[in-house]
C-alpha cells in the first residue's frame, strides 16, 4: 500500500494543481511533495532491514500477456526514493523566489516527473519498469522545451532522441527476455531465472547497457548532457542530474547484472575502460572550463564514470559505495546546481572571470557553497568521501591500474572545484559582483537541509549501509565469480 | 449476415433522403442512427450461432465480427466529423454520403468473406466508390488529381487481384478459403502456378494497405481528396485492407510461408525505412500524416508476417489505436485547415497558448501515434513488435523498433511547434474551436493504452 501511495500521491498532486490560481499553485505543490518525502520517511521507519522485497503491491494488469502492475521495496529501491522524494521538495523550493511561466503546467509537471521516477525505482515487472522510464522522460521533455533557455529546441531533441534511442532498444531486449522466460512473465523474479548461453547475454547486454549508459551517461554516450544541462531551467537541470541519471545506474544493478550476469562478466572490462576514459576525460574538460554550470555538469560526467566503474566491479563495496555514492552525488549536484542559479540570478553571467570577492558580500552563500563544495570533492567526514573511497578500493579490486587512474579524479576534482571557489568567492569584487546581496529565506531553507545531510551522512552513514546490505548480497548472489 | 444486408439499405436509404430538398438536412443524423443501430445488432452477433451465409460465401466469425464492429465505429465517427465537409456541393450531399455507406459495406465484405469472389467484390464495392469520393471536389485541380491517379492505380492493382485470384483458382480448384486451405496443407509440392498466384495477390493486397514500393498514389490521393474522405481512407478503408490481407494469409498460406515470409519481410523494412524518412522532410501536415500511414502499414504488416500466436490480436489493437489516433489527427486537420489549402507545420505555432485544450488532446493523439506510453500507439506497437518477435523475426522487429525513432522525431516536431511561440505576422483564428471527436479520440487513446487487456481478451 505504502508504494501506490509513493505513486498515486504526486499523481493526484500535480492533477490538484489544476484546480488552483496563482501563488497557492508552487505552495501546494512544495506541500504534496513534502508529504511525499514524509511518507518516504515513514516507510524507511517500518523497513525491515533483512527483507528483500516489502510493501509489495500487486494488481493484476494485462494478465494474458503476463503484466502485473506489482511495485515493492528493497533497501536500494528505498534508498533511491528518499533521494527522489528529498530532493523533489527541495527543486520546488528553490523555484520560490524566481518567476517561471505557466506555472500549472510547470509544477504539474514537475510532480509528474517525481511520480515517473518513484515508479522507475519501485517497479519489479519489467513492462511496467519500462512504462515508468518512458513516462518520466515526458516531463523532462516539456520542461528543457518550453523553459529551457537559448536554442532550447535542437538541444531538446537531441536529448530526447538519444535516450529514446537507448530506451527503444532496451525494450526490444525486454521483449525478447519476456519470451525466454520459463513461465512468460514479467516479473522480475522469472526476469531473475532465465538462463541464457553466453553469446545471447552478450549482445543482450549491450542492448540495456548502451539504454542505462545513454541515461548515466558515460562515455561515449554522453554527448547530449553539458548543453543539455546547461540550456536548461535550473529545476529542469536539477531533475536530470539529481535524480533522472541515477536511473541509469539503478537499472544498471537491478536490472542488468542479475539478469545476464555472464554477459556482464564477459564485458566488464570494455565498460570499466570506458568509465575510466570518461573520468580522466570529463576532468579534463572540466578544468579548462571558464562558464560555471557547464564545469559541473562535466564534473558530474566524472563522478558518474566512477560510480559505473565501481558497479562493474561485481563486489560488495563496489555496490555499496555505488549506491552511497548515488545519494551523495544527487544531494551535492542539486546544491551545486542551485548556487550556479543563486549566482547567476543575482550577476547575469556563468562566466567566473567576471565574478570573484562573493565572500565577503554574502558570507551565508559561501559557507554553505563551501560544504556542499567539499561533499563533491570527497573530503573526508563528507558525505562523498565514503562512496568515492568504497568505489576506489572496489576498482582496486578489479585493476590496480584502472584504479590509480582513477583515484587521479579525486585531485582533479579537487583543482576545478576549488579554482572554481577561488575564482567567484574569493579575490576583489567585480562589477557584477559588486551589489551581491546575501541569501533569501527561502535559498537558505533549500541550501541549509543541503549542507546538513551532507554532514550528517558524512559523519553516520551507518544507518544507510544497513539499509542497502541486504539488496546488495541479493544482486552479488546471482554472480557467481 | 443481416449487418451486411442492413448497411446496403442504409445506403439506399441515404441516397432518397438527399434527394429530398426537406429532408436533406437530417441525412447526416439518419445515418449516424442507422449505423449505431446496426452496430449494437452487430455486436448481439457475437455469440455466434451460425457463421455461415449464402452458400460459405462469407463467415461471420469473431474476427469478422470484431472488425465489422470496429469500422462501423470508426465510420460513426467519421460521419459525425463530416457535418458541412460537403458544403461545396450542398446538392449533392445525399450522394455522397450515399456513396460513403456503400464503402462501408465494401468493407464489412472485406473482413468476413470466405471465399476469393467475395472479397474481390468487396474490394471493388469499396474501391470504386473511393475513386468517386476522392474526386467529389468537382473543381478542385488537386481533387481531380487524386481521383484520376487512384483509379488509374488502383485498377492496375485489381487486375493483379484478379489475375492471382485466377491463378490460385488454377492451382486449387476453388475460391472457397478453407479448400484452399486444405489443398494447400495437403500437397507436398505447390505448382508455380500457385506461387504465381501468390504473388500477384499479395501485390494487390500491398497496393490497397499502401506498402512500399506500391505507396505511389498514397501522398497524392490523401493530399488533393477532401479532409473528410482522406480521414476516411485513412481509417475505414485501411483497417478493412488489412483485416482481409490478414485473414486470406492466415486461413490458406501459413503452410507456405517459407515461401513469401521473405518478401513480406523484404516488403515492411522498406515501408517502414521509406515512410518513416519521408514523412521527415514534410512541411505539411496532411501530407506528413500520409507518410506516417505508411510508417504504420509497415507495423501492421508485422502482424501478418508473424501470422501466429497472438497476431490477429495485435492486427485488432493496433487497428483501433491507429484508427483513433489517426481519426483524432484528422479532426484537428479538420478543425484548423480550410479544405483545399494546405496547414502546415509553421501554422501550428502558437496553438498551445491560444487554443490550450486543443493543443494537449492533439499532444496525446501525437504521442499514440509516436508510440509514447500510456497511450495505446505504445501497446499497439509493443504488442506486435512482441508476437513478431516470438515467432522468430528478430531482425525485422528491431529495424521497426529503431525506425520508430524517427517517426518519434517528426511527430514532436509537431508538439514543439504547437507550444512554441506562433509566427511573426501570421493571422490564424484558432480561438476558442473545439471538437468532440477529437476529445473522444483522446480518451479512447488512454483508456486503450492503460486497459489493453479489454480488447486483447477478444481474439484470443
Amino acid at each position: 500500500m505504502m508504494t501506490l501511495l509513493l505513486i498515486v500521491l504526486p499523481l493526484l498532486g500535480a492533477l490538484s494543481l489544476f484546480v488552483m490560481k496563482g501563488d497557492s499553485i508552487k505552495k501546494a505543490a512544495f506541500v504534496i511533495s513534502l508529504v511525499t518525502f514524509v511518507l518516504a520517511l515513514v516507510a524507511w521507519m517500518q523497513f525491515d532491514a533483512t527483507n528483500v522485497s516489502q510493501f509489495v503491491f500487486k494488481q493484476a494488469w494485462i494478465p494474458s500477456l503476463g503484466i502485473e502492475f506489482s511495485v515493492d521495496m528493497d533497501g536500494l529501491s528505498l534508498l533511491m526514493v528518499l533521494l527522489t522524494t528529498f530532493l523533489t521538495p527541495l527543486i520546488i523550493l528553490s523555484t520560490f523566489d524566481r518567476e517561471y511561466k505557466n506555472p500549472l503546467a510547470f509544477y504539474a509537471l514537475i510532480l509528474t516527473m517525481e511520480m515517473a521516477l518513484i515508479g522507475v525505482f519501485i517497479a519489479r515487472d519489467a513492462f511496467l519498469f519500462y512504462i515508468f522510464w518512458e513516462l518520466a522522460l515526458i516531463p523532462i521533455y516539456f520542461i528543457s522545451l518550453l523553459w529551457g533557455g537559448e536554442n532550447a529546441r535542437p538541444i531538446t531533441f537531441k536529448f530526447f532522441l538519444y535516450t529514446l534511442a537507448g530506451s527503444l532498444l532496451m525494450l526490444f531486449a525486454i521483449i525478447f527476455l519476456y519470451l525466454q522466460t520459463p513461465d512468460h512473465s514479467f516479473a522480475i523474479e522469472s526476469f531473475y531465472k532465465i538462463t541464457l548461453s553466453a553469446e545471447t547475454q552478450c549482445w543482450v547486454f549491450w542492448m540495456l547497457f548502451i539504454a542505462f549508459a545513454i541515461k548515466i551517461p558515460v562515455f561515449p554516450f554522453h554527448t547530449w548532457q553539458p548543453a543539455t544541462y546547461h540550456m536548461n531551467s535550473t529545476p529542469g537541470t536539477m531533475l536530470l542530474s539529481g535524480i533522472m541519471l541515477k536511473m541509469g545506474i539503478f537499472g544498471l544493478i537491478r536490472w542488468l547484472l542479475p539478469v545476464v550476469p555472464q554477459g556482464c562478466i564477459d564485458n566488464a572490462d570494455y565498460v570499466v575502460i570506458l568509465a575510466t576514459i570518461g573520468i580522466v576525460y570529463a576532468s579534463a574538460i572540466a578544468i579548462i572550463q571558464k562558464d560555471f554550470k557547464k564545469l559541473l555538469a562535466y564534473s558530474s560526467i566524472a563522478h558518474v564514470g566512477l560510480i559505473t566503474a565501481g558497479v562493474f566491479s561485481f563486489t560488495d563495496n563496489g555496490l555499496r559505495g555505488a549506491s552511497i555514492q548515488m545519494l551523495a552525488h544527487g544531494v551535492n549536484v542539486v546544491g551545486l546546481f542551485f548556487v550556479a542559479d543563486i549566482l547567476f540570478n543575482r550577476t547575469k553571467t556563468f562566466e567566473m572571470k567576471d565574478m570573484g570577492g562573493i565572500r565577503t558580500k554574502a558570507p551565508w552563500f559561501a559557507t554553505l557553497f563551501l560544504i556542499i563544495l567539499l561533499g563533491s570533492v570527497a573530503l573526508p567526514l563528507t558525505n562523498g568521501f565514503i562512496g568515492e573511497f568504497l568505489l576506489l578500493n572496489s576498482i582496486y579490486e578489479y585493476s590496480n591500474v584502472i584504479a590509480a587512474v582513477c583515484g587521479l579524479t579525486i585531485i582533479l576534482g579537487a583543482v576545478y572545484m576549488l579554482m572554481a571557489y577561488q575564482k567567484t568567492m574569493l579575490g576583489e569584487t567585480s562589477a557584477a559582483t559588486k551589489d551581491f546581496t546575501d541569501l533569501t529565506f527561502n535559498e537558505k531553507a533549500v541550501l541549509i537541509p543541503i549542507a546538513i545531510v551532507i554532514i550528517v551522512t558524512g559523519l553516520y552513514p551507518m544507518p544507510l549501509f544497513n539499509l542497502i546490505e541486504p539488496s546488495v548480497q541479493n544482486i552479488l548472489s546471482f554472480i557467481n565469480i | 449476415m443481416n449487418v451486411l444486408i442492413l448497411i446496403s439499405c442504409l445506403g439506399l436509404l441515404s441516397l432518397f433522403v438527399g434527394l429530398s430538398d426537406s429532408l436533406r438536412k437530417y441525412s447526416l443524423q439518419v445515418i449516424v442512427a442507422g449505423i449505431a443501430a446496426i452496430f449494437v445488432l452487430n455486436v448481439l452477433n457475437w455469440p455466434l450461432e451460425n457463421t455461415r451465409f449464402y452458400s460459405d460465401m462469407v463467415n461471420f466469425d469473431h474476427y469478422a465480427v470484431a472488425f465489422t464492429g470496429l469500422i462501423l465505429f470508426v465510420s460513426a465517427l467519421v460521419f459525425m466529423l463530416s457535418k458541412d465537409q460537403f458544403s461545396f456541393d450542398e446538392k449533392s450531399t445525399g450522394d455522397y454520403y450515399g456513396i460513403m455507406v456503400f464503402t462501408i459495406a465494401g468493407a464489412i465484405m472485406m473482413v468476413s468473406y470466405s471465399n476469393l469472389a467475395m472479397l474481390f467484390i468487396g474490394i471493388e464495392a469499396l474501391s470504386v466508390s473511393l475513386y468517386t469520393l476522392a474526386g467529389s471536389r468537382k473543381t478542385d485541380h488537386g481533387s481531380n488529381e487524386a481521383a484520376l491517379k487512384y483509379f488509374i492505380l488502383g485498377a492496375f492493382a485489381t487486375g493483379f487481384l484478379l489475375f492471382g485470384i485466377t491463378m490460385i483458382y488454377g492451382a486449387s480448384g476453388s475460391f472457397n478459403l478453407l479448400e484452399i486451405a486444405a489443398y494447400v496443407n495437403g500437397t507436398a509440392d505447390l505448382p508455380y502456378l500457385f506461387y504465381a498466384g501468390l504473388l500477384m495477390l499479395m501485390v494487390g493486397l500491398l497496393f490497397k494497405v499502401s506498402a512500399v514500393p506500391f505507396h505511389f498514389w498514397a501522398p497524392d490521393v490523401y493530399e488533393g481528396s477532401p479532409n473528410i474522405v482522406t480521414s476516411f481512407m485513412a481509417t475505414v478503408v485501411k483497417i478493412a485492407a488489412f483485416a482481409a490481407f490478414y485473414r486470406m494469409f492466415s486461413t490458406c498460406f501459413g503452410a507456405a510461408s517459407e515461401h513469401w515470409s521473405l518478401i513480406l519481410s523484404g516488403v515492411i523494412v522498406l515501408t517502414l525505412v521509406v515512410g518513416n524518412f519521408s514523412a521527415l522532410t514534410q512541411t505539411g501536415l496532411k501530407r506528413l500524416l500520409a507518410y506516417s500511414g505508411i510508417a504504420n502499414a509497415g507495423f501492421m504488416l508485422l502482424s501478418i508476417l508473424a501470422l501466429k500466436g497472438d497476431a490477429q490480436s495485435a492486427l485488432f489493437y493496433y487497428s483501433i489505436a491507429y484508427a483513433t489516433a489517426s481519426l483524432g489527427a484528422f479532426s484537428v486537420l479538420i478543425l484548423l485547415s480550410e479544405d483545399g489549402k494546405i496547414l502546415s507545420i509553421d501554422q501550428l505555432r502558437g496553438l498551445g497558448k491560444k487554443n490550450p485544450v486543443v493543443a494537449v488532446l492533439f499532444t496525446i493523439i501525437l504521442l499514440s501515434l509516436a508510440g509514447i506510453p500510456p497511450t495505446a500507439g505504445f501497446f499497439a506497437k509493443y504488442f506486435i513488435v512482441s508476437t513478431a518477435i516470438a515467432n522468430g523475426y528478430l531482425v525485422v522487429s528491431l529495424i521497426a523498433i529503431l525506425t520508430s525513432l524517427v517517426g518519434i522525431y517528426y511527430y514532436f516536431k509537431i508538439i514543439a511547434a504547437l507550444f512554441s511561440a506562433p509566427q511573426e505576422g501570421s493571422e490564424n483564428t484558432f480561438g476558442e474551436k473545439k471538437s468532440y471527436i477529437l476529445i473522444l479520440c483522446a480518451a479512447i487513446t488512454i483508456a486503450a493504452g492503460i486497459l489493453p487487456e479489454l480488447i486483447i481478451g477478444l481474439l484470443r
